[in-house]
């Protein structure tokens, strides 16, 4: 025996003195420990750890794989189908047409599959009924659909309807004459059966490409039914398998049966002497029942409602141990609650422990922690003045009664809660737990105060009892034998609180189970009725389908792209703001015309941008010279833009509403969008310059020594009409050279002329860079009088990224000379003429000669000359000729600088200043007789500017323009000087101001008629004043 | 008789001739006068202060009788033969005109009527008829019958002259005029002679269209 010990203990010690000895890194490798000095415990899931580790396996994307594919089963594609309906938005009366596209079938072509579509008409549904009822009672409106003739309008009616549209085709099922002497009239002639046409059709179940599934005498091919659960992704299999088709009630037969004979002929409304009445290439049975009818097409009117169940099979195979596929139905909405079908359990394999959510329902809810499935509050009150027996004290739940006074008991104590009382008033003082206030008919109770107390003869109620009940099941799934185990357990827990929600003792918890018992898996009970039910919750209408046509959708344009915000000179030719456009766009809408459109406008900066907050919209008249911004049809606005406080950025936002025809403001669907526009801004300006030599004789400048830069500005703009209109449009004369300046902020610049880049290839200018454009460009006038020259500026301000648009117009014209009095008064002034007055009528203007002067015999006449344009430069005035030789004045026909011996006899002296500007005579002619004045010039380029054009614009020497320019005037010797009579005033005489308005001739006889009763009128006072014939009155007669 | 009664029994016999010889002035100055401008204007101005005025003179301040100055008509041999002898003695007139004078080169006719019957007929009876018709219930209807009462034949010439000072005023006296100022002596004497001014008319018209047609037939011969 202690041989035997010895024996035993030696190869136990020498496995330890072994493993002593033999290096560790085996048993870590295995068991995970590390680091050579410390072991760890190894455990089963560190060991498997390391060995997938070892094989390369991540166990993190294993373990993803293994929860994909612990629920694969339930994402498989069911079978499906989408509608679409033409047009989208239908009204009543209109052809509709709805397409079904089914998708996951396993049949080989759609035209297989059995599109059984139903229709409900709007008509269908009462008042106060529910279009998705599965039964809808019969009354007086809706008799009609009740087309198989049962108790009730169900989704059999909406087949029939549906299937007698299809079969039919259009063909007079119902003339009560015949149609031309070969016709006869419906249903006299013709069994097309009989006749061997052969309009039956044999529908085997999932599609006719499954011949001999389900068919009578063929029990080997059996078909199975499943319907897919969209919630859990489960199938179910059914325990019938049947198609989904129209039943034709009482009559004999059924469709998909083969046969077709008379009375089903007659049923379904098509031609016996036509296999195929709908002519769709099926018969009519096929037509019927709906083979391969995959598009649908009735007179909609509102409240129509359409669906279709398309049975075929599915991709996925059944478990029977057959070739069978699952066959199986697809539905618009994949709308079908299965839940009551379910049977007892939701099936899961294994065991876990399922929550109840109701007593003895599914489905379950897996949790550890179960909520408490139920809660019950009961609700006692004692009428015992005498407080209750300590302890636990408080109340008992003995008292279940709801006094009579038909007040419910408070069920939710707070920390002070109120206590209905009823009897006397309680006695303040008296009660042992105190009062901290009360209001008859109630009184509040402090909880701190102790026990609930109450007067005698009181009422108090609202005592509680809460009892609370868990309950949970073990549910194993046996999956082989396709059966469970049930085992209940539930739990019950009872807490009893007073009225103040004190707990008053422990609470106490009975458990009761687990109860077991044995269930059959699986069972799902749905029938083919209800499966027909869950068809009416897949009606549809065109709106649910077509989310694009359930909202207008609108396109916004605006114009200009950049467009100028000026809010100075409103009104006036010189503004600068640009009138903005901005146009909608509506489809599928039923008439743009009679659309309705909102129109706001938002002004706002980049900050608005981003949090979209463009706080309140502009009022209309903060819009200039805006269009109507809202009503049918107004599908642009328009307005100035011309905000003072100069947003940056204008939000133009539009809401689109088309209302349904035949309802009075009833909204059919609406449409918004907005568009951002970027606004210039008007303080950049581009200031318009004389180009001139500078000093250095070979390039351009705005200003040189002789005529600095601020003299010559053109065009500038000003309160004065005739400058406004050259600011608008500037005046040049061919061959004049223009300078441009940009003022603002911008950096980054693109100067164009009609459209064409501003380039050069050299330096000539000042501001000029070679290498880009700069804030400064000049270019020659060189088309003929009459042309526009429109010079565009872009720009960039490179540091706020803003984008200018800035546009000078230029129009070229013949250069002219007037002569002017220099004299403000007195001496030789300019014929008055009359007056003009402004478009507006508010101003009057002296309309003076310009060629005919006055000036009273003696005076002295001081006259200048004045061209036009008024930017005509200096320098191309008798160019290249210091003398000024080409340029005269003339007086009574002689020059006053020739010397005086060539003067001729009688010449009038005068005097021309030594720049030729001016004359200067004094009168010497008498009343009545006129003075001559006259002055010529040349206008031309000098020879530097030629230089100049030639050498940057190419212009050659003998294409110059030149043009003699002379005027000459009348001075007249008058008496007195007449002056204008500027009148600015409007007439204030009514009569007067009617008449002048009057056309002319009405005018003239006005006037004739008028001055004949003056004059009848005058003749008859002169008449009145002879004297009458003398009569001697004594004489007797 | 008092100087006084003198007076008032010489204002009162010559008023009307004072007063209507004022109106005839007045109407002539105005119609000279009156600005206008166009044809419809200009055809406004002579009816209503050749036609209109006198008319309206005659009806409401003398409150007269159309038929005191000649607007009556009544055939009788007499008067008939008075306008054949009138119209006679027109053409002799203008026969020595056109035999003597250049009356024929300077009487123009507007170019339209010498290449067109119609145009001749809408000429003469619309144009010279309405401006004849005014012409002579002026100067003779109410020029010459408000002299006439006083003056007798002598108030022919001073109807003529009060035509022939306003051509010369208004710088209207031409060969073209001419065939007026003969029947406006012509036509006055017939006139004074029928006390009727319609007489005058008829055979003013008659005169002009048949000069008119001759002066065309003559200038087509050439």
């Amino acid at each position: 025996m202690r041989m035997k010990k010895k024996r035993a203990v030696i190869p136990l010690a020498s496995l330890i003195a072994l493993s002593l000895a033999l290096p560790v890194r085996p048993a870590q490798a295995l068991f995970g420990g590390g680091g050579g000095m410390k072991f760890s415990y190894p455990s089963p899931t560190q060991a498997s750890n390391e060995v997938m580790g070892d094989l390369g396996v991540d166990k993190g994307e294993l373990m993803n794989s293994v929860d994909v594919m612990n629920v694969a089963r339930q994402k498989k594609m069911a079978p499906q189908v989408v509608l679409s309906f033409s047009p989208a938005n239908p009204v009543d009366g209109e052809r509709v047409t709805v397409s079904a596209t089914p998708t996951y079938f396993m049949n080989s072509d759609p035209k297989n599959l059995y599109f059984t579509w139903y229709l409900q008409r709007g008509q269908c549904v009462p008042d106060g009924e529910s279009w998705d009822q599965i039964d809808m009672p019969i009354t007086g409106s809706n008799a009609a659909c009740n087309l198989d003739g049962d108790d009730s309008i169900t989704v059999n009616d909406y087949k029939i309807a549906a299937a007698r549209i299809i079969a039919n085709g259009g063909w007079a099922w119902n003339r009560t004459h015949a149609l031309g002497p070969d016709d006869s009239l419906p249903y006299t002639v013709g069994e097309t059966d009989e006749t061997g046409l052969g309009d039956g059709f044999e529908a085997p179940m999932g599609g006719s490409d499954q011949k001999g599934k389900n068919e009578a005498g063929n029990p080997d091919m059996p078909a199975y039914c499943y319907v897919h659960d969209w919630v859990s992704g489960n199938e179910y299999e059914l325990d019938w398998c049947e198609h989904l088709f129209p039943e034709d009630g009482n009559i004999p037969g059924e469709l998909g049966d083969g046969e077709f004979h008379m009375e089903e002929e007659q049923y379904w409304h098509t031609d016996p002497t036509n296999q195929d009445t709908a002519g769709i290439g099926r018969p009519d049975e096929a037509n019927a029942l709906g083979l391969g009818i995959n598009e649908f097409s009735w007179t909609y009117q509102t409240g129509d409602r359409v669906g279709v169940a398309i049975e075929g099979i599915s991709m996925e195979s059944t478990i029977h141990d057959d070739s069978s596929y699952k066959t199986m139905w697809a539905l618009p909405k994949n709308t079908c609650d299965l839940g009551e079908f379910l049977g007892e359990w939701d099936y899961k394999n294994g065991t876990t422990t399922l929550c109840l959510t109701e007593a003895g329902e599914v489905p379950y809810v897996e949790g550890e922690d179960c909520a408490p499935f139920s809660e019950e509050t009961d609700t006692a009150y004692i009428n015992n003045p005498s407080p209750p027996a300590a302890p636990p004290g408080g109340i008992t739940d003995t008292d279940t009664t709801i006094p009579s006074d038909g007040s419910s008991g408070p069920t939710n104590w707070a920390d002070t809660s109120t206590i209905r009382v009823e009897g006397t008033s309680p006695i303040a003082g008296g009660e042992t737990m105190g009062l901290s206030s009360y209001l008859l008919p109630t009184f509040s109770v402090s909880r701190d105060t102790g026990a609930v107390a109450h007067p005698d003869n009181s009422i108090i109620y609202g005592n509680t009892t809460t009892v609370t009940k868990l309950v949970t099941e073990d549910v194993t799934m046996i999956e082989a034998q396709l059966t469970a185990n049930v085992c209940t357990t539930t739990e019950t827990t009872t807490t009893v609180t007073d009225v103040l929600g004190y707990q008053i003792g422990d609470a106490t918890t009975e458990t009761e189970g687990p109860v077991c018992e044995e269930a059959e898996a699986n069972v799902f009970d749905m029938s083919k009725e209800s499966l027909n039910a869950c068809l009416v919750d897949n009606l549809m209408t065109p709106s649910d389908v077509q989310q694009d046509g359930s909202k207008i959708k609108l396109s916004l344009y605006s114009t200009p792209q950049s467009p100028m915000n000026d809010p100075k000179n409103i009104g006036e030719i010189e503004s600068t703001a640009d009138t903005l456009v901005v146009t909608a766009s509506a489809q599928n809408v039923n008439d743009e015309n009679f659309l309705r459109y909102d129109w706001e406008v938002y002004g706002g900066d980049s900050d608005s941008i981003v949090t979209d907050d463009w706080g309140e919209p502009f009022a209309k008249e903060m819009l200039i010279d805006s269009t109507q911004t809202s009503g049918i049809g107004v599908k642009s606005l328009k307005f100035k833009l011309a905000f003072a406080d100069e947003p940056k950025y204008l939000k133009v936002q539009v809401v689109a509403t088309e209302y349904e025809a035949g309802t009075t403001n009833r909204v059919l669907r609406k449409g918004n969008e907005s568009t951002i526009i970027r606004l210039s801004s008007a303080s950049d300006t581009i200031t318009a310059y004389n180009g001139v030599l500078s000093d250095d004789g070979v390039s351009l400048a705005f200003g040189n020594a002789a005529s600095l830069e601020a003299a010559n500005v053109i065009c500038a703009n000003s309160a004065e009409p005739e400058l406004k209109e050259d600011y608008v449009l500037c005046p040049v004369v061919k061959d004049q050279i223009i300078g441009l300046k940009y003022a603002g902020a911008a950096t980054s610049f693109l100067w164009t002329i009609n459209n064409q880049p501003v380039t050069y290839k050299e330096c000539f200018f000042e501001g000029c860079d070679l290498e880009e454009q700069t804030a400064s460009t000049f270019f020659p006038i060189l088309d003929e009088p009459g042309s526009i020259y429109t010079v565009t500026l872009s720009a960039v301000d490179s540091v706020t990224g803003e984008k200018i648009n800035l546009t000078r117009s230029f129009k070229v014209v013949t250069p002219l000379v007037k002569i002017v009095t220099l004299d403000d008064s007195g001496g030789a002034q300019p014929v008055f003429l009359g007056t003009y007055t402004s478009l507006d009528g508010t101003t009057t203007y002296a309309d003076m000669s310009q060629t005919d002067f006055q000036t009273v015999p003696g005076s002295t006449a001081n006259f200048t000359r004045e061209f036009y344009p008024r930017s005509l430069p200096a320098e191309y005035l008798d160019p290249d000729n210091p003398e000024k030789t080409k340029t005269a004045w003339f007086v009574d026909g002689t020059d006053p600088t020739i010397p005086e011996t060539e003067k001729p006899p009688g010449y009038t002296p005068a005097t021309v200043d030594p720049d030729k500007t001016s004359v200067s005579f004094a009168t010497t002619r008498l009343e009545g007789e006129y003075h001559l004045v006259a002055f010529n010039t040349l206008y031309a380029p000098s020879t530097n500017i030629k230089k100049i054009l030639n050498a940057n614009w190419d212009i050659n020497y003998d294409q110059f323009y030149e043009k003699q320019l002379g005027a000459s005037i009348d001075v007249e010797m008058v008496p007195a000087l007449t002056t204008a009579n500027s009148n600015n005033s409007p007439p204030k005489k009514v009569l007067a101001a009617m008449i002048s308005g009057l056309p002319a001739y009405i005018n003239f006889l006005f006037r004739i008629v008028m001055t004949s009763l003056l004059l009848l009128f005058g003749i008859w006072i002169v008449l009145s004043l002879f004297p009458s014939p003398i009569t001697n009155e004594t004489e007797p007669r | 008789m008092p100087k006084r009664e003198t007076e008032i029994k010489f204002l009162t016999e010559w008023k009307e001739v004072l007063t209507g010889s004022f109106m005839a002035l007045a109407c002539l100055g105005l119609f000279i006068s009156f600005p206008s401008k166009g044809v419809a204007e200009d055809l406004s101005r002579l009816f209503f202060f050749l036609l209109v005025i006198p008319a309206l003179y005659i009806k409401l301040i003398l409150k007269k009788s159309f038929g005191d100055f000649g607007l009556t008509f009544r055939v009788a041999r007499e008067s008939l033969l008075w306008l054949g002898g009138m119209l006679v003695s027109s053409f002799l007139i203008v026969y020595l005109l056109i035999r003597f004078t250049s009356f024929k080169d300077g009487y123009i006719l507007p170019d339209y009527v010498l290449v067109n019957f119609w145009w001749f007929l809408v000429y003469e009876l619309a144009f010279v008829n309405f401006w004849l018709f005014i012409h002579e219930s002026f100067y003779r209807g109410f020029i010459f019958f408000t002299l006439a009462e006083k003056f007798g034949f002598l108030a022919i010439p001073v109807a003529t002259s009060f035509f022939v000072i306003f051509l010369l005023l208004t710088k209207a006296f031409s060969w073209t005029m001419a065939p007026y100022v003969i029947i406006s002596l012509t036509g006055g004497w017939l006139a004074y002679k029928t006390r009727s001014f319609v007489y005058s008319y008829l055979m003013g018209l008659s005169f002009i269209i048949i000069l008119d047609a001759y002066l065309i037939y003559i200038s087509k011969q050439i």
